[in-house]
């Protein structure tokens, strides 16, 4: 009898302690998962950093490039204006076959020196492209990364021609010569018409304009307008509301520097004999940009084009 | 009698448990050591990847460079004027200091500009310590009007970007 007790109980005994050593071990399988998961999301939101440098567009113009992931992948990208500069945020996550879905709070990662517009949407493949950003002179190049397909609608020849030259895989075009490179269930992007999901206007009707399109704004399907000018196009098509309008502010502060180094430039250049008329125009136009918002890029399009035009006529002494 | 078999049965048990505790604990400890070592050594890499990426990106910044046509190409007035108003564009870039550095003619003594036969730039500085530099060269350019002619005079020198190492 009492051996029998003896035996239950050395049993009871070593079943609850294996019991809790198997329970504990899994407990930290699981999260040692989770964090090895989210090391790796780091990781990636860094390289994505490291692959949007060998991007800068710089004098090409323009560039493209693809990153595809394993895992089907989430690219958060968001916009804080937390100090002058602002920052883009970014944050990976990727597909979990263990526990919940996506990992909850990524580590995120600050790019400064970067203006990134993307969608939130979840995918294998991300296109990039990335642009230069001029306001008279060149500011900084803009980047795009995009998941989702678009479909331009009797798109106008330059930029019809544009994205024909980006090769751009993601971005279809319908012309109204016949040609149809769209893909079905892509978003639909119409110039000056109505019937699509997004609706581009153009604004540039003066002569300086090289098209109607230069600057103007987008409505899209939640019925929200957002400006552009330019080569800031398809970060309005693609972009939340607020973020693209934070990236905005930021880039137009960026310039507002530019415009300030460009300006003390000109006192250096001055004591060497290169005289440069434009140091007063510049401040002007330092302060303009300082506070200016998404709304004021039509007259910033033509105070830069102004600018440019009077830095062409200084010659060897012209600032950029 | 059975009672003194019965403990000896329990602290046997309690010790083989305890035994087996104890080696998963520094199998554990072990994974993690290894684990924490390879997340070090994978983010100098990234931090030094980030920094050699930077270079060329530095190098083409507005606030430094000769004009968006070329590259590599830093216009020795913007660095001047930049070095003055630096501090703004702190935690704007992912490195831990900037400088451009004359290469020619070579000098035995490093002597920061704005001076005379000074010999760098000190564009940026983080005043961090523990850092390693990755650089590049470049063409220092800067416009200058010699008998009512204006033109570019360049020189060879070098970038220097300083990687933060984590310690």
């Amino acid at each position: 009898m009492n051996k029998r007790g003896q035996y239950n109980f050395v049993l009871i005994f070593a079943s609850l302690a294996g019991a809790m050593i198997l329970l504990l071990a899994i407990y930290g399988a699981v999260k040692a998962g989770g964090t090895f998961q989210r090391q790796n999301e780091a990781e990636i939101a860094k390289s994505i950093d490291i692959v949007m440098n060998e991007l800068q567009a710089g004098f090409a113009g323009a560039a493209t490039s693809v990153i595809s992931f394993p895992k089907v992948t989430r690219i958060k990208n968001e916009c804080n204006l937390n100090s002058r500069f602002g920052e883009n945020v970014i944050s990976v996550q990727t597909k979990s076959s263990i526990g919940e879905d996506w990992t909850v709070n990524p580590q995120e990662y600050s790019i400064r020196n970067k203006y990134i517009f993307s969608e939130t949407q979840d995918g294998k493949k991300f296109y990039i492209y990335s642009k230069p950003f001029e306001t008279g002179y060149e500011v900084s190049d803009v980047i795009f990364i995009t998941t989702g397909d678009y479909c331009f609608v009797y798109p106008p020849e330059e930029i019809a021609q544009e994205i024909e030259g980006l090769n751009v895989p993601n971005i279809g075009i319908q012309s109204d010569n016949g040609n149809n490179t769209c893909k079905e269930e892509a978003k639909k992007v119409c110039f000056g018409i109505a019937g699509c999901e997004i609706k581009v206007t153009g604004e540039c009707n003066q002569q300086r304009c090289e098209s109607e399109y230069d600057f103007g704004f987008i409505t899209d399907e939640n019925g929200e307008i957002k400006y552009y000018s330019e080569n800031l196009l398809l970060g309005a098509i693609i972009s939340e509301k607020a973020d693209y309008e934070c990236n905005i502010k930021r880039l137009l502060y960026r310039s507002s520097r530019v415009a300030d180094i460009l300006s003390r430039k000109i006192d250096l250049m001055n004591m060497r004999g290169c005289n440069n008329l434009l140091k007063m125009d510049l401040d002007r136009f330092a302060i303009t940009l300082q506070n200016a918002t998404a709304e004021d890029l039509g007259d910033i399009y033509y105070l830069a084009n102004d600018l440019d035009k009077a830095n062409s006529k200084g010659g060897e002494c012209g600032l950029w | 009698m059975v009672n003194k078999i019965a403990d000896m049965k329990i602290m046997q048990m309690t010790f083989m448990i305890l035994f087996v505790f104890i080696f998963f604990t520094f199998a554990f400890l072990f994974f993690v050591s290894t684990q924490s070592g390879k997340v070090n050594e994978n983010f100098n890499v990234l931090q030094k990847e980030s920094a050699i990426a930077s270079i060329e990106t530095i190098a083409n910044m507005p606030e430094l460079s000769c004009d968006s046509s070329r590259t590599l190409c830093i216009d020795e007035d913007k660095i001047v004027v930049f070095g003055s108003i630096s501090n703004s564009y702190r935690n704007f870039w992912p490195v831990a200091s900037i400088r451009v550095r004359k290469i020619f003619p070579k000098s035995a003594k490093d002597i920061k500009c704005p001076a005379t036969n000074c010999t760098y730039y000190e564009v940026y500085n983080s005043n961090q310590t523990n850092y390693k530099s990755e650089g590049t060269f470049v063409s220092i350019c800067k416009v200058v009007r010699n008998e009512n002619v204006a033109q570019e005079i360049c020189e060879p020198g070098r970038l220097d970007v300083g990687v933060k190492i984590s310690s």
